[in-house]
């Protein structure tokens, strides 16, 4: 990672769903953008608000927060409570004119690789685009 | 009702006077001014209640919550403006504080103290004494209708002029955990002044985000005069018109981001379908 100009992308992916899902994508060699690095958890509400902000301080360029479909959880709905509060996360930092766009929530990457792939990738142009748009 | 100050003083010490001699109340916590200077103050005795002032205006919540902690069986009276009663609604929810052994004087706030503290409700929900009187809409230092908060604001700016004496933590009323997250070298890089923007003033913003009742303090306390509360309005502001909730105004109602996305309005940005199999119309 260091050296490139690929985005550091870190991503926390519930283990459930898109945890096999980034397995898959591996498994099946599908080309992925190098600046990511995976976290896999028990739960996606494991994510604490810190942990995005920790990120962002140490020079993350974007966070994901990937969990299961909305009616999937395994934890009676911790991805709603999840999600509510990392939109509080991406409207404070709206507030502190940091592009909001650099947190971004996924909620259903069940178990399937290519859709896993599209988001990264989608994430990953959405970052270098905040990026030529800094230097312009 | 009573308009001067010297008459709404004089009512809450006759109310005060007569808690104390019913013994319904075991101690009335208020502001006193004596001798010994304006200070927030106990009184055990009706007599006491003479030396009872109204200003200035001073969070009483925190202390109740200390006398509490000292003597949970004991029945505290308390002089509490609006600010004060959000705030001991905001710790009964975290548990810090038992509403059953508190017996509020409800004290609306003069037109004047609200416009200084620039407070959105300056009145309790059950008002003693004072008359109610419309809170200010507008923010403190403008940044009206923007959908940012003080759309004029050089936060990079603001927040440069930190000094890390974590004034703005010490004076919230609501700032209760025992071992404080921005306090930690895990969280917050230590020997750092000002200190990091994200880390710092982020995580204290965001911990607050569901709890702050706007009383000002912060701002207050902070020696940068760094607007912190335009921050949290800014959180307000998305509590109220996304998930329709103001913190400690309802004690029976749990802050939304612990509940179900089906519990409550939720007008947040639109959640894709394909991410969203609830159905149609639960969203």
């Amino acid at each position: 990672m260091r050296g490139s100009m690929e985005p550091k992308v870190l991503i926390f992916a519930c283990d459930w769903c898109p945890g096999l899902g980034s397995d898959r994508a591996g498994q099946d060699r599908l080309s992925l953008p190098s600046g990511f690095r995976l976290v896999r958890l028990d739960c996606a509400a494991q994510v604490s608000g810190e942990w995005v902000i920790k990120a962002f301080s140490e020079g993350i360029d974007g966070v994901m927060v990937m969990g299961c479909h909305l009616d999937a959880c395994r934890h009676q709905g911790a991805n709603h409570r999840a999600h509510k509060k990392l939109e509080t996360l991406r409207w404070l930092l709206d507030g502190l004119r940091i592009e909001p766009e650099r947190l971004c929530l996924s909620w259903g990457m069940g178990r399937e690789a290519l859709p896993f792939q599209a988001e990264v990738q989608k994430f990953v142009s959405t970052l270098k685009l905040l990026k030529t748009g800094e230097k312009a | 009702m009573f308009h001067s100050m010297e008459s709404a003083e004089e009512r809450t010490r006759s109310l005060g006077r007569e808690l104390l001699e019913s013994g319904r109340i075991t101690g009335l916590l208020s502001i006193i001014a004596d001798r010994e200077g304006t200070r927030p103050g106990f009184l055990r005795k009706p007599d006491e209640v003479d030396s009872l002032v109204l200003e200035p205006r001073y969070l009483l919540a925190p202390v109740c919550r200390t006398l509490q902690a000292m003597d949970p069986e004991a029945t505290l009276g308390i002089v509490a403006r609006g600010c004060d009663e959000r705030a001991l609604v905001e710790l009964a929810k975290a548990g810090q504080v038992n509403l059953g052994r508190i017996v509020l004087i409800g004290l609306a706030c003069e037109e004047e103290i609200a416009r200084q503290c620039g407070c959105g409700r300056p009145y309790p929900r059950k008002i003693d004494v004072g008359q109610k009187i419309d809170g200010s809409k507008g923010n403190v230092s403008s940044g009206e209708g923007s959908g940012r908060p003080g759309q004029q604001l050089d936060w990079n700016a603001e927040l440069a002029r930190c000094l890390k004496c974590y004034g703005c933590r010490n004076a919230c009323p609501l700032c209760i955990c025992p071992e404080c997250k921005i306090g930690l070298a895990m969280w917050v890089p230590t020997g750092v002044v000002p200190p990091d923007v994200f880390s710092f003033h982020l995580i204290r913003a965001f911990h607050l985000a569901d709890k702050c009742i706007d009383c000002g303090n912060c701002q207050d306390a902070c020696p940068a005069g760094i607007p912190l509360r335009e921050l949290h309005r800014h959180l307000l502001k998305m509590l109220e018109e996304r998930l329709g909730y103001v913190p400690g105004l309802e004690v029976d109602r749990q802050s939304p981001l612990f509940t179900d996305l089906k519990h409550g309005p939720f007008n947040g940005p639109k959640i894709p379908r394909w991410m969203n199999t609830l159905g149609e119309n639960e969203l």
